[in-house]
């Protein structure tokens, strides 16, 4: 019996993180400009499709400056970032099962455990009390370089040295 | 001349008697801040110490404006990509001074970010609500890292009436040294009043208003290059600012009020990955732990 209740539950999980993992990979896009779908992420890439303006597709995944996109009915392949546009997302203003789709769609459940907040508007600046004590507490969260370091070395982040682009005419 | 020296002398000693006393008008540090207006009065640009000073004080103000994150996990996690991120900068420092990193998660659904001088930031919640990875996060940071460390808002207060006014902190303090010396010394006198309320209009121009097309840019441009110095994929920037386009107007409407169009920022930045893009293969996303972190 609990084996079973255990097995079903364990079915539910996997259904509602596969969901979930879709919903991450999948973003809603439009295309900006009649555009060649590559097989690879390359622009000497063989075209697999043509695309048109403001037609419909799904960001799967992005590697350096290219989204991989599919199409309906289920046509694959590669645009550059700037070919396409997310498409616009709704407020996040409450706790509707819709918004919450909505936040899930570029990113993921979120950290604002506030619902049906406002955000910060200029009249919140003009109106603000100066929060001296939440600013102390604050630095308790600040890390040393060291702490940096060894955060940056878990993800294998490596320093490079690369020096700005100078402005023009100076 | 004469009388000029006499004024200066009034004002020196008017500046002395309010970082003496440790004046407070509500919770604004009035002494500080006319410490920190010491630089103007002899015509001096702000010195970094200086800056940290008034820095606070704004940050005081921005983070008043909302409430500070409960999360602390999430508030070290963020200060950890952004002192790794900040430590690829190269901010002003001085003899015994140091550009601190203080970096603050604020509780709202909106999509904001800010600096103060001094090296402090601010980011809202509802930026990581939808942010994908840990290289999308750094690319905020960095923005804003870079807006510091090219003292964007220091210049842009040197420039602006409203700064003059934060300037004049020093002018206010003399007036109070006067007002003392006459009518005896009240903690909420008019002036020492001015002063709070001057900070506070230069706090709210800065962040309502914004300090310019160009430097806005400029922090764009360099942003990309902060994060692949971190090891980021600076390509990360582009679909954070696609995220920045996509969200509902209402939610971005101090960024709408403060910065170019996002497409234009976009294009800038993809500009710029253009001149890096011999160090892109072996920067990363970070995908996993940021997750991990925010859910």
């Amino acid at each position: 019996m609990n084996y079973r209740i255990l097995r079903r539950l364990g079915v539910g999980i996997i259904a509602f993180g596969a969901c979930y993992a879709s919903l991450l990979m999948a973003t809603p896009a439009k295309v900006v400009r009649d555009s060649s779908l590559k097989e690879k992420p390359s622009f000497k890439a063989t075209d697999v499709g043509q695309l048109a303006k403001n037609q419909d597709v799904e960001i799967l995944q992005r590697q350096r400056g290219w989204y991989k996109i599919s199409t309906q009915p289920t046509e694959q392949g590669w645009v550059t970032l700037l070919q396409v546009r997310f498409e616009a997302s709704l407020s996040k203003s409450g706790s509707s099962d819709l918004s919450k789709f909505v936040s899930l769609r570029q990113g993921h459940s979120g950290v604002t455990a506030t619902t049906g907040v406002r955000g910060i508007g200029e009249k919140d600046i003009k109106n603000a009390k100066a929060n001296f004590v939440a600013l102390e507490r604050a630095k308790q969260f600040k890390v040393t370089p060291q702490d940096a370091q060894f955060f940056a070395k878990q993800a294998a982040l490596r320093s490079q040295t690369i020096t700005y682009k100078k402005k023009e005419g100076k | 001349m004469k009388s000029k020296f006499i004024y200066n002398s009034i004002l020196c000693i008017g500046l002395s008697f309010l970082l003496g006393c440790g004046l407070k008008v509500g919770n604004l540090d009035v002494g500080k801040l006319a410490s920190a207006g010491k630089g103007v009065l002899t015509g001096n640009k702000l010195s970094l110490k200086e800056q940290k000073v008034i820095g606070e004080q704004m940050t005081a103000i921005i983070v008043g404006s909302s409430k500070i994150h409960q999360n602390v996990e999430l508030q070290r996690y963020v200060n950890r990509v952004g002192q790794w991120v900040a430590m690829h900068a190269n901010p002003e420092t001085e003899k015994g001074v140091n550009t601190e990193w203080q970096f603050i998660v604020i509780d709202t659904p909106d999509f904001n970010a800010f600096s103060m001088p001094g090296g402090y930031v601010v980011i809202s919640s509802g930026v990581i609500d939808r942010l994908s990875s840990e290289a999308e996060l750094a690319g905020v940071l960095a923005h804003e890292i870079v807006h510091v460390e090219q003292k964007h808002q220091v210049r842009a207060i040197e420039k602006s009436k409203t700064y003059s006014n934060v300037g004049d902190l020093a002018f206010l303090a003399a007036d109070h040294y006067q007002t003392e010396k006459h009518g005896g010394y009240d903690q909420d006198s008019l002036k020492n009043r001015k002063i709070a309320s001057n900070l506070f209009n230069a706090t709210h121009n800065l962040y309502t208003k914004g300090i310019g097309r160009e430097d806005e840019l400029d922090a764009d441009e360099k942003a990309v290059v902060l994060m692949a110095r971190a090891g980021y994929d600076p390509y990360a920037y582009l679909s954070m600012m696609q995220i920045v386009e996509s969200i509902d107007d209402n939610r971005k409407t101090l960024i709408l009020a403060t910065h170019p169009k996002a497409k234009d920022r976009i294009h800038v930045a993809f500009n710029a990955i253009s001149h890096i893009e011999n160090y892109v293969s072996g920067t990363k996303v970070v995908e996993q732990r940021f997750l991990r972190q925010v859910q």
